[in-house]
């Protein structure tokens, strides 16, 4: 299938900050793709140039065969946004915003369905002011799932809620991605890229850095699991690295941390060794390396220094 | 731009603005009390302790004598004697509200028991000469007369309006109250809008089909409601309570809602100045400030020094106040009603050009 975004060397500077420096990739429809990176990366202000709500300065920009520069008001009947402060009228009801912009739309989906499917249907007339982050957040969600959207864009969605409130929003994009609909998600945590994304850019200083699905990403980054143990005598590193599915090893006052392809094949093997030796090991943890691991080794930093 | 969303906006602007007491109130509540306190001030101020009346006597005899005498013992007059001339002049001046004209041979005629007559001249706008005035002045008149000859009252009271209009100081702030609150209005409620901006919620409503056009138009639509409601309960109490003239009542709901739009207008055009909403309040009082002081509202501009009778000369509440004044009243207004409507369609035009111009989701 064609993707339904493209993006070819996309820039936007504001004076000598390159907010976005020359980024590329592609969307297929029906995935949930992310776009990880810590704040000031440039995802909200490529997610805005996509949305059509700023312009680029230079680059190839094709959102569902439209340019957002120039096609804005056409593409914003075929997309959902959400943008990255709820933006509510404190004094409406949630009822009453999915009224109030339904009446933009040609088309819009019932009101009462989005109310059950953002879980809002016991507070749809509590006005906005009132509700809590997350609730206020679904909402906007709601919002942008109005016109029955092919795409739909999530900037942060879940940046100031607590992890109950992260999980109920996590199920309504799960949910999103069931009906068929393409999410272009774009998150500083970890855990959310790596439980939702399909597809994963990670982009730091306005450059994508990585791009892969998540699994993938760790694959190309690390062996299938770190183990690190400690042994009562010391074992030959050599030995060691000559194990089945054993990747690296670093050895250090009887500490040892081992890369390798699968613990499950790498373990056995490890005891074995150990017991030829006369050796316990104690202290035994596997590690499956994730998305932070990555970026601490992409970047040298870790996501939200 | 598309009806059912301009629809859609103007209710969400309306179900959010019955929901803000603030708003309810500086709307709805305070100018009404403003409008009643001024009015009660005026009152107190204005109010004659007795009422000026003047006397023509076309001939002298113990009959007129005893008018005369009769008026000056009532408290409610204080009696002016003068000729015709003299007497009609401090009437159009507003001097006197009322004169009674006893013509030459007016004795004569009652003593050849033939029916006489006199007139009495009034201004025909002030409640005070219609209500207590001519039904006072007859009833003296007659009592004198019955007293005198102790027979049945011959004497015609004929009663003739003055053509030009002492008009009275709430006929004159009235119309500028009400024109003075639909300017705040305009300024002040464009408040709403800065917040709007600042919160992110017009970029939500720009990142739909929603077009700048239709924020604009729900925006000034739902503020011409507000402005209609408002000018509707102060004309009631200026009418009602405190006899303000109404006169031209269509022409005047024109001009009230091309000022409407005016300051509608320049309420948008303010707005883009501000970046936040705490910013906006200062910048919406430096706009509507010098327009209290000096557009002919609460003190007569003729009491200014001329360099700020100039610049009151571009304020557009200045022409807004003084068309609705010359419609409402039927009185002569400070400039030719020609050239309040053209400044006014002029900041009209300006104001929304600069409005759309500068009109930002963000």
């Amino acid at each position: 299938m064609d993707p339904i975004v493209l993006v070819e060397d996309l820039r936007k500077h504001y004076g000598d900050v390159k907010a976005v420096d020359g980024i590329s990739f592609a969307v297929e429809p029906g995935i949930v793709f992310g776009m990880l990176g810590p704040n000031g990366a440039g995802k909200s202000t490529t997610v805005e140039i996509l949305e059509g709500l700023r312009e680029r300065d230079s680059g190839e920009v094709s959102v569902l065969g439209l340019d957002p520069g120039t096609q804005q008001s056409a593409l914003s009947e075929k997309i959902g946004i959400q943008l990255q402060s709820s933006a509510l009228f404190p004094k409406l009801s949630a009822r009453e915003h999915l009224q109030m912009f339904g009446s933009f739309y040609r088309d819009s989906r019932d009101v009462d369905e989005l109310l059950d499917l953002v879980g809002l249907t016991e507070r749809q007339k509590a006005y906005s002011e009132n509700l809590s982050g997350g609730q206020q957040q679904r909402l906007a969600v709601a919002l942008a799932l109005l016109s029955d959207p092919q795409l739909v864009f999530l900037d942060e969605p879940t940046t100031g809620l607590d992890p109950q409130a992260r999980r109920r929003l996590w199920e309504v994009v799960t949910q999103m991605k069931e009906r068929g609909t393409t999410v272009f998600l774009t998150t500083h945590f970890m855990d959310e890229a790596q439980n939702l994304a399909d597809y994963l850019v990670v982009v730091d200083n306005g450059k994508i850095i990585a791009a892969d699905t998540p699994a993938g990403l760790i694959r190309a980054n690390f062996g299938g699991a770190n183990l690190t143990f400690n042994a009562s005598s010391e074992l030959a590193t050599n030995d060691l690295e000559n194990l089945i599915g054993v990747e690296a090893v670093i050895a250090a006052d009887g500490n040892y941390e081992l890369s390798v392809a699968d613990a499950t094949i790498a373990l056995p093997e490890v005891f074995s060794l150990a017991s030829r030796s006369g050796s316990v090991l104690d202290e035994i943890h596997v590690h499956r390396p994730n998305l932070e691991d990555v970026f601490l080794k992409l970047t040298g930093r870790r996501i939200r220094d | 731009m598309t009806f059912s969303g301009t629809m859609g906006l103007l209710w969400g602007f309306s179900l959010e603005f019955l929901r803000d007491r603030t708003a309810l109130f500086f709307t709805f509540v305070f100018p009404p009390i403003f409008t009643i306190v001024v009015g009660f001030i005026i009152g107190a101020f204005s109010q004659p302790t007795s009422h000026p009346v003047g006397l023509v006597l076309g001939e002298s005899s113990p009959r007129t004598q005893a008018i005369a005498s009769a008026i000056e013992a009532n408290p409610v007059f204080e009696l002016t004697v003068g000729d015709r001339l003299s007497q009609t002049a401090a009437l159009n001046e507003g001097d006197l509200k009322a004169v009674l004209v006893i013509p030459e041979g007016f004795g004569t005629s009652l003593d050849a028991q033939d029916r006489a007559q006199v007139e009495i001249l009034y201004d025909n706008r002030d409640q005070d000469a219609i209500r207590v005035l001519i039904p006072a002045l007859g009833a003296i008149v007659d009592g004198v007369d019955r007293t005198l000859a102790g027979n049945i009252p011959r004497i015609d009271v004929v009663t003739t309006p003055n053509t030009t209009r002492n008009l009275s100081t709430i006929d004159f702030v009235g119309p500028g109250i009400i024109s003075f609150s639909i300017m705040q209005l305009g300024i002040f409620s464009a408040i709403n809008l800065v917040a709007r901006r600042e919160k992110k919620v017009l970029k939500r409503v720009g990142a739909t089909p929603a077009t700048k056009s239709m924020v604009l138009v729900a925006g000034i639509l739902h503020r011409v409601m507000i402005a209609a409601i408002q000018a509707a309960l102060q004309l009631v109490i200026l009418v009602v309570g405190f006899g303000l003239d109404f006169f031209n009542p269509l022409a005047v709901v024109g001009v009230l809602l091309l000022g409407t739009l005016v300051f509608v207008g320049l309420g948008f055009t303010t707005s883009s100045f501000a970046r936040t909403e705490e910013a906006m309040f200062p910048i919406a009082q430096l706009v509507s400030l010098p327009m209290f002081v000096l557009a002919g509202v609460f003190f007569p501009l003729d009491v200014f020094p001329e360099f700020m009778q100039w610049f009151a000369n571009l304020l557009p509440l200045t022409y807004f106040a003084d068309a609705v004044r010359q419609l409402m009243i039927e009185a002569e207004g400070r400039y030719e009603m020609w050239l309040n409507l053209t400044v006014l369609a002029a900041w009209l035009v300006g104001g929304f050009i600069v409005a759309s111009w500068r009109f930002n989701w963000e």
